[in-house]
């Protein structure tokens, strides 16, 4: 199993500028959706989903998130779209939703049905771990360099 | 010692709880601890929490259940795991 099948370079988004929650969700939602991993309708599953079960982690000076919504119907084949928000985007905080966080890195995890595939969303999970990977997605001067960083966590050939 | 039984939830019952499911089966394995686990989202609460001895989730929960609830966001962010492991041994074992 490796990475590079999930995220592709093109699943790979930096917002320099603002942005509210559901923009940024519906820009990552648009890179699944041209890569053909998921449907339009997977982008309104997400938001809904936010809503009732926010994703927001605080993990350290560079929170997380990890929206995600049921792949039935939407999810085309598994894939994660990463975005990564200069200014944050606030997220409310899974643990407890009643609050709300800034969040800098977001995961949106098209799964599929049945798991197996989601052990990458383990490899995500120890990836956040370390606040210094983080910080380097964090800082990453263009997508190319995000993707380098994920590349080199979890060591997988780069597919050019 | 019955065997215990023990629920994962997540919002969905898709993502998340798959992850703290396999955290989860790797724990109890290192630790020798056989309980049966099943994998739910949390809108199924409602009418299987009893038959539950555990309930694990990533989600909020109804306020009713908060006694046999253990929060494991700390499963997946890494940020206070040892305390979760130690309450889910602690139950589990009783």
């Amino acid at each position: 199993m490796s990475l590079s099948e999930y995220i592709g370079k093109d699943h790979i988004r930096i917002f320099e500028e603002s942005l509210d929650q559901r923009e940024l969700l519906r820009q990552l939602g648009d890179a699944l959706i041209r890569t053909g991993a998921a449907r339009e309708e997977y982008i309104d599953a997400v938001c809904k989903r936010e809503q009732d079960y926010p994703t927001g982690l605080q993990t350290g000076e560079v929170n997380v998130a990890i929206p995600h919504a049921d792949p039935e119907h939407h999810v085309l084949k598994p894939a994660i779209a990463i975005g990564v928000a200069r200014r944050g985007v606030p997220f409310r905080n899974m643990a407890d939703p009643a609050t709300e966080i800034s969040v800098q890195v977001v995961f949106l995890i098209a799964p599929e049905k049945g798991g197996t595939q989601l052990a990458i969303l383990e490899q995500i999970m120890q990836l956040i771990q370390d606040q210094a990977n983080m910080r380097k997605m964090m800082n990453a001067q263009g997508t190319d360099e995000v993707w380098s960083v994920l590349a080199q966590l979890v060591q997988v050939e780069e597919k050019s | 010692m019955n065997k215990k039984k023990v629920l994962v939830i997540c919002g969905t019952g898709v993502a998340t709880s798959t992850v703290v499911m396999q955290k989860l089966k790797a724990f109890l394995r290192d630790k020798g601890i056989d309980a049966s686990l099943d994998q739910s989202k949390v809108i199924d609460l409602l009418n299987k929490a009893e038959q539950y001895d555990l309930i694990i989730s990533t989600t909020a929960v109804p306020p009713s259940l908060a006694g046999k609830v253990i929060n494991a966001v700390p499963l997946l962010t890494g940020i206070g795991k040892e305390q979760v492991y130690d309450e889910i041994e602690a139950k589990l074992k009783v």
